[in-house]
Formats: C-alpha cells, sequence, structure tokens
C-alpha cells in the first residue's frame, strides 16, 4: 500500500501498488477496444466487399440519406469528444467542478446526437426505406434489391454504433455520480480516464461509419 | 522417485477451506475457486457432448438409418459440434488450469481483474444455457458452423438460441483473454523475465491474444446472422445479391484460429509434461515460445483453407493453401523439440506422461494428415468427407483433450491435495488411446474411400470400419468416465499429497498442496530460468 | 499517487486539446467539401484518408496514445495490422473472382 500525505490510497489485493493497477486498467482497456475494433471491422468489411459489387447502386442509394445532417451529428460528437477528454484532464487536476462539468456536456451532446438520429431514422421509415420487418420499400433509383442490401447496412452499422453510445453513455452517468461524490479524486481521475477512452473509441467508430455510408457514395 | 516424497501432511489453511457454503463459491473472486467453477461446467458439458456422440456413433453401426430419422441425427452432430467446440474445447484448458496456474506461475496474488473473472464465468454460463435451451427446443439442424442462407432464411430449428448462446460465451472468452494477457504483461514476479516463463504461461498469453483478436469477429458475424434471421434485414442473402461466401470468410476468421485457442494451451501443458517426467530442461526455450507466438500469428491467415469448394476464387485458393503449410513448420520444431527433451532424460511413464505421449503421437497424426487437407488440389476430393473429420478429430480430441487429461492429473495434487489412483490412472490413459485410434483411424479409410461426412445412412461396403469407429468409441467413453470415478473418489479417499509429488519446478510447485488463498506467503523473488531440472537430483 | 505518471496531463493540454478540436472540424469540413469537387477515381480513396487522419489525431490526442506506454501504442497497432490481414486476405478472394 503507498500512502500519499492526505489519505490512505486503497490498492486492489492483487496489486503490489497503484501504479501497477493503473498499468492494469488502461491496458486492460485498450485491450477491450481492439476487441470492438475487430468486431466493426467484421461489418465493414462486409459492406466493403458489397461496395466493391455494386459500387453504382450504393452511391445512387447513399445519395438518399441525410448527410448534412449526420454531418451536424459529426460535430456533435466531435464535440463530445472534446468534452470528456477536457473532464478527464480537469479529473487528474483534482479540479471536481469543471470534470463533473465536462462529463454532463458529454452526456448531454450524446444525449442530442442519439435525438438527431433518431429523428433521421424516423424519416427513412416515413420515406420508405427500411427494407425489412416487412416494410414497404419505396426505392425508386436503379436496381432496388441490392439498393436493399445497402439500407440494410445502414441500419445495421448506425445501430451497432448508436447501441455502444448508449452503453458509452451509462457509463459517463455512472462517471459523472462518481465525480459529484468525489470520494478519492486519484481514483476517480482514473476511472474517468478508462471511461473516456471507451468514448473516444465511439468517436472513432462514428468518422468511420459516416464516412463510408454517406460521404463514398457522393 | 521414492513413493513417500508424493505425500504429505495437510496444510491446515488452503483456498479449499478458506470459506464454506455456497455464496463463497459463486461469489468467489479467487482464480482457484473460479478454476472449480469452470471445471465442474465443462466437465458436465463434455459429457452432454459426449452422449451426442455415442448416439451418433450408435446410429452408424448400420448402413441404414434405423435409430435415428436424418433429421434427428443432423440436430445431433449439430448440437455436439457445437457444445464440444464452445463450451468443453475453448474454455476447456484456459479457464481450468490456466485460470488456477497463471497467477502461481507469474508468482502473483491473483489474475488482474478478479471480479472480471467470475463475470465471465458467469456470462459462460448464460450462454450454456441458451444453448442447453436451443437443444431443449428441439436443437438445431445448421450444423455447428450456421452457414448461410440455410440458418438465416430455411432451417426451421432454434438457430437464433443457439446462435445467442454461441455469442455470449465469446464474450467470456473475450474477459478471459484479456484478463490473462494484462495479467502477464503486468502481474510476473520481481525477476520473472518473459523468458524465465514457463512455457505454459506462453501459450496460455498466446491462447489469450487469439481469443482478443479472433473472438469479435464471430460476434459481429452472428449478430448479422440474427437481424438476418429475425428482423429479415438480408446480409446474406442471395436474392439481395448478398454473398453467403462471405459470411463463410467472417466465420473462418474466428474459426480457424479457435482451433489454436483448443490446441496452443495443450501444446503448454505438455512441454511441462514433458519436461517433467524426462527430468530434464525443456530443449530449445527460446524457438519453443517463439513457435508458439507464430503458431498463433499464422493461424490468422490461412482460414480460406476451408473454402477451397465454397466458390471462393481459385487464386486465394492457392494463397491460403501456401500460407497453410506454413503452419506446419513452427508446430513440427515443437514436436522435434519435445522429442529431444525425452532423447537421454530419465523418462518415467506416470499417468500425466502417458496422457501427454498420447498427444505427442495422435497430434503428429493429425498434424501431417492437416498437410493432406491443406493441399488445395487433395482436399478437393477429401472436402466433406470422414478424412477431414479423422483429421479434426486426431487434433482436438487426439491432441487438445489428451492434453487436458495429463493436465488434469499431473495438477490433481496441486488442486485438491490429494494424490489420484496411478495404476487406474494409467488404465485409464491406455484405453483412452487404444479406443481413440480404433475410433477414428478408421475414419481415416473411410474418408479417403468416399465416404461422406453428415449422413446418417451410408452404403453397405464401408459397415465393416464404422463398426471398428463404433466399438472404439465405447472404449474411449470407459476410458473418458474412470477418471471421473476415481478422481472423485480421491477427493476423500487419496492420500494427502505434498508439496511437490512430482519433484517438478515451477513457481506453483513450491506453494503448498492445496495452495493458501493469497498464493504465496510473501511475494516470490525468480533467480533462475524456468526448467531448471539440471540443477539437483 | 507519490509517483508521477508519465501519461499524467500537464495543463497547457487544454490548448493542445482545442487547437485538434479545431483542426477534426476542418478535415470533417474537407471531407464534405471534397463532395463537391470532381475527383474521379480519387474520391474514395481521398474521402477514407481524410477520415483515417481525424481517426489518427483522435487516438493520438483524446485517446492520448502520443503519451501511452510502448505496450499500449503497440495493442493499437496490433488491432489494426489485424484489421488489415481481415481485409486483405478476403479481398485475395473478391478480386480475384
Amino acid at each position: 500500500m503507498t500512502r500519499t500525505p492526505e489519505h490512505t490510497v486503497i490498492v486492489a489485493h492483487q496489486f503490489e501498488n497503484l501504479e501497477q493497477q493503473f498499468d492494469a486498467d488502461l491496458l486492460g482497456m485498450w485491450l477491450f477496444l481492439v476487441t470492438e475494433a475487430l468486431l466493426f471491422s467484421g461489418a465493414f468489411l462486409a459492406l466493403a466487399v458489397y461496395y466493391h459489387q455494386y459500387y453504382d447502386t450504393f452511391s445512387a442509394a447513399a445519395r438518399e440519406l441525410h448527410w448534412l445532417l449526420a454531418g451536424a451529428n459529426s460535430v456533435i460528437l466531435l464535440t463530445s469528444g472534446l468534452a470528456v477528454a477536457l473532464a478527464e484532464q480537469a479529473a487528474d487536476q483534482g479540479r471536481r467542478r469543471a470534470a463533473l462539468l465536462g462529463l454532463l456536456a458529454t452526456i448531454a451532446l450524446g444525449l442530442v446526437f442519439l435525438a438527431i438520429k433518431g429523428y433521421e431514422y424516423h424519416s427513412e421509415y416515413q420515406a420508405g426505406l427500411m427494407p425489412f420487418l416487412q416494410q414497404p420499400f419505396a426505392y425508386d433509383g436503379p436496381n432496388p434489391h441490392n439498393a436493399a442490401l445497402f439500407y440494410n447496412f445502414y441500419f445495421v452499422l448506425t445501430g451497432l454504433h448508436a447501441a455502444h453510445m448508449i452503453i458509452g453513455l451509462a457509463v459517463l452517468m455512472v462517471m459523472a455520480v462518481l465525480t459529484w461524490r468525489w470520494r478519492d479524486g486519484a481514483r476517480v481521475a482514473r476511472q474517468v480516464r478508462i471511461a473516456g477512452l471507451y468514448w473516444a473509441f465511439v468517436d472513432i467508430v462514428w468518422v468511420l461509419v459516416y464516412c463510408s455510408l454517406y460521404l463514398v457514395g457522393r | 522417485m521414492i513413493r513417500d516424497a508424493r505425500t504429505g501432511p495437510a496444510p491446515r489453511h488452503h483456498y479449499l477451506n478458506a470459506g464454506h457454503g455456497l455464496a463463497s463459491w459463486f461469489l468467489t473472486k479467487d482464480h482457484k475457486r473460479i478454476a472449480w467453477l469452470y471445471f465442474v461446467s465443462i466437465t458436465g458439458f463434455f459429457f452432454l457432448g459426449g452422449l451426442a456422440a455415442t448416439l451418433i456413433r450408435l446410429e452408424l453401426i448400420t448402413p441404414n438409418g434405423d435409430l435415428l430419422s436424418s433429421d434427428a441425427y443432423n440436430r445431433l452432430f449439430s448440437l455436439h459440434g457445437i457444445v464440444m467446440v464452445w463450451f468443453f474445447l475453448i474454455p476447456s484448458i484456459p479457464t481450468t488450469f490456466g485460470n488456477f496456474l497463471l497467477p502461481l506461475m507469474v508468482g502473483a496474488r491473483d489474475l488482474a481483474f478478479p471480479r472480471l473473472n467470475l463475470l465471465s464465468w458467469y456470462v459462460y454460463i448464460i450462454g450454456g444455457l441458451f444453448t442447453l435451451i436451443a437443444a431443449v427446443a428441439g436443437g438445431i439442424d445448421t450444423g455447428w458452423t450456421f452457414y448461410t442462407p440455410y440458418s438465416t432464411l430455411f432451417a426451421n430449428g432454434a438457430v437464433l438460441a443457439a446462435a445467442t448462446g454461441v455469442f455470449i460465451v465469446g464474450f467470456s472468452s473475450i474477459l478471459t483473454g484479456i484478463n490473462f494477457i494484462v495479467t502477464v504483461h503486468t502481474m510476473r514476479a520481481p525477476g520473472l523475465t518473459w523468458f524465465r516463463l514457463p512455457l505454459f504461461v506462453w501459450a496460455q498469453y498466446a491462447t489469450s491474444l487469439v481469443m482478443v483478436l479472433a473472438t469479435p469477429v464471430l460476434s459481429v458475424t452472428l449478430v448479422l446472422l440474427a437481424v438476418e434471421r429475425v428482423f429479415g434485414v438480408g446480409i446474406f442473402d442471395p436474392s439481395l445479391g448478398g454473398d453467403p461466401v462471405l459470411f463463410e470468410h467472417l466465420f473462418w476468421f474466428y474459426s480457424h484460429p479457435a482451433v489454436y485457442i483448443m490446441i496452443l494451451p495443450a501444446m503448454g501443458v505438455v512441454s511441462e509434461v514433458v519436461s517433467c517426467f524426462a527430468h530434464k530442461r525443456i530443449f530449445g526455450y527460446r524457438v519453443m515460445a517463439f513457435s508458439i507466438l507464430a503458431i498463433a500469428l499464422f493461424g490468422f491467415l490461412v482460414w480460406g483453407h476451408h473454402m477451397f469448394v465454397s466458390g471462393q476464387s481459385i487464386y486465394a485458393g492457392v494463397a491460403f493453401s501456401l500460407l497453410s503449410f506454413l503452419v506446419s513448420v513452427p508446430s513440427a520444431i515443437k514436436i522435434f523439440n519435445w522429442l529431444a527433451t525425452l532423447y537421454k532424460g530419465r523418462v518415467r511413464f506416470d499417468a500425466p506422461m502417458l496422457f501427454a505421449m498420447s498427444f505427442l503421437g495422435l497430434f503428429l497424426i493429425g498434424g501431417l494428415t492437416g498437410v493432406f487437407v491443406a493441399t488445395l488440389a487433395l482436399d478437393v476430393q477429401m472436402h466433406d468427407t470422414y478424412f477431414v473429420v479423422a483429421h479434426f478429430h486426431y487434433i482436438m480430441v487426439g491432441g487438445a483433450v489428451s492434453a487436458y487429461m495429463a493436465a488434469l492429473h499431473f495438477w490433481w495434487p496441486k488442486i485438491t491435495g490429494r494424490l489420484y489412483p496411478e495404476m487406474w490412472a494409467r488404465v485409464s490413459a491406455i484405453t483412452v488411446f487404444a479406443g481413440f485410434n480404433l475410433t477414428f483411424f478408421p475414419q481415416y479409410i473411410l474418408g479417403w474411400a468416399g465416404m461422406p461426412r453428415r449422413y446418417h445412412a451410408y452404403v453397405e461396403d464401408f459397415q465393416l470400419l464404422n463398426v471398428f469407429s463404433s466399438a472404439g468409441a465405447s472404449m474411449l467413453a470407459v476410458g473418458y468416465l474412470l477418471p471421473l470415478i476415481y478422481l472423485l473418489w480421491s477427493l476423500r479417499y487419496g492420500a494427502h499429497a505434498s508439496a511437490n509429488p512430482w519433484n517438478a519446478r515451477g513457481l506453483e510447485w513450491t506453494v503448498p498442496s492445496p495452495p493458501p488463498e493469497e498464493n504465496f506467503e510473501r511475494p516470490p523473488r525468480v533467480e533462475h530460468e524456468a526448467y531448471a531440472y539440471d540443477t539437483d537430483a | 499517487m507519490n509517483t508521477p505518471r508519465p501519461d499524467r496531463t500537464p495543463a497547457s493540454a487544454t490548448g493542445r486539446f482545442v487547437a485538434l478540436y479545431v483542426v477534426l472540424l476542418v478535415l470533417l469540413a474537407a471531407n464534405l467539401a471534397g463532395t463537391l469537387l470532381p475527383l474521379g477515381p480519387w474520391a474514395i480513396p481521398a474521402r477514407l484518408a481524410v477520415a483515417a487522419t481525424m481517426v489518427a489525431v483522435i487516438a493520438t490526442t483524446f485517446m492520448r496514445l502520443r503519451q501511452g506506454t510502448v505496450l499500449v501504442r503497440l495493442v493499437a497497432v496490433m488491432s489494426l495490422l489485424w484489421i488489415l490481414f481481415l481485409f486483405v486476405l478476403t479481398f485475395a478472394d473478391f478480386l480475384t473472382r
């Protein structure tokens, strides 16, 4: 156990010291993100294969998406990435209020993102661009069958990303509560740092989802 | 060695009597107790999968499909595959011996994330429940490979429940893998450098890397399968222009490396056992460590050899065939080094060594026939015949399960504090070896002669060899049931084991049997290399 | 904490975070504007390259990969390598059919 002037730092029993514990936590989170990256890459690979086979049809289908609205959503998500990075930094420097503010801003931006995403889904549903669950498929471009494949990928990839955002938001809410309580500042800072990694990863996935679904076809 | 050195007084306080009651087991964070949770659960699944295999072999005694309908037969071999692959072989050595031994071998009090370790067992159990639900709800007839579009558009079994079970159990492997990698990186005792680690630790490390890198691709593939089947979100659906071969690529990106998840830990076990019972330092330690890593790496580059007749491009087929041959190089290095370790050793044939020797022979045959089926032109003939069935059973049962049995006997005194009855264990080892060969060698010949796999009936010419195979299977059953009996017996009546009954090297043998709850009284300091058998006696 | 961590963020980091956030927005705008240019066959590589740059900025800055230990950086590189295996070998099939 290591002692600091202010208080006793609690190290989990299996570790020798706090540094070892933090190294282990960071490495564990990074390995988890590797698994997440490979999970998404499987879906991206499938999209890439079909894009290669049906390039013209997929490009035409991609033009029907709300690319500017989703672009605005990208700005929102990138901003939330900045907010969480600043929150991590504030927590690390022991500034509790600033950290809490950063986390709450991140959560708020994440919720706005999901709301806009929900609006997008709704408008695609109304336009008849949801080719599953026995919905009528009203796409009037070329090769509607192959275009349906594109929309399936659109819903699967953005849905998978949204699911990860919801998990990330839940984690950030826990972090906000921990920061608000501030039992052990150094510990909270470490936890916020680990959680922030996950949120940054969700950011990265969105950059790739946005580029491959909305922009590549334009 | 003198028989008496194997027995000793029972330590007063150890992990097994550190707590009593259900909660002390089901809420434990002790890696040694979690290993027990896994022991019990994977043994249950092993015998469930074995039951399916028994029915399969019973059906195949006669050429006509008289015992089971073709549909029931399809459901049985699918259940056998799913249970044995994901609920026994993949978790087998890592979650039990890996869990128990990794912290002891690196000189730590526990894994890096004990709570995560417990969680991964619960995740495993939830995945197992889904699979059992699938079995009870009528089973599935897709085979363990879930090939689309059959699994998504046509199969009428409980595909979703089975796929969910496999999806969930994948997270159990991922969590275990992350835990092991972090433990090896951050929790080694002072002085325990990478090249002082036992090869068992290297093998667990490489296996964990494969788990972490391969499993997520299976997860996303099953998600895509599930949304296609449940919501009609066509991804591989040919009527939308989807490509079933793409599913095969994604599936085998995981499932080929999964073979190495099964065999690498076995190689780790065999290195420990061979070195101990030859009482010699392992031959070519560094090359052994690097070949483990090389096998893990090459294992990712060869998945297309499962798809030679799938409609994959012929050029990709050639590339995958050539890459597949690469795997045989580090595998052969390992075989030669184990043999070199035995050379001029003082070899003793206790039961763990008998199982390890079985591994050497059977893995060699399985590996060499693997070169046959990795050959593009030859595989067109061999694909989907019993030759392939025999090949992978030689690797997975002859290799991985033999090594699991070797580990079970080798570390049984350490884990339980009791000695097992040596004579019965040798009987089991020899029965398993003989029964295994009688079961599966005829299948090579059947496959060579053209008997296809996955049919419940066959032409009469094949009956003799099928009867041999089924007879062997009954021997195999006896060989596997015996340990269940005498090991349980030894828990109560076996003599108390000393701390190091095999006169073996390694940190796990420096602590009492069974180990205390905290493993080491004070953190050990390592001053020499692994397998220092030449330092004394 | 009595041991200084190599990845501890200095106070001056705020400026760098904000600056790289602005870089990210500029890159995003560039990618959107790129859709108006007739890039022909270079359109897709260009868009993917800009997106990859954005990913690299987020990873090195927001995820502090630049200050990370060698091991953590190795882990990040490893994930890229394995994604490369997946793509290259699968496309070895689809591009040669």
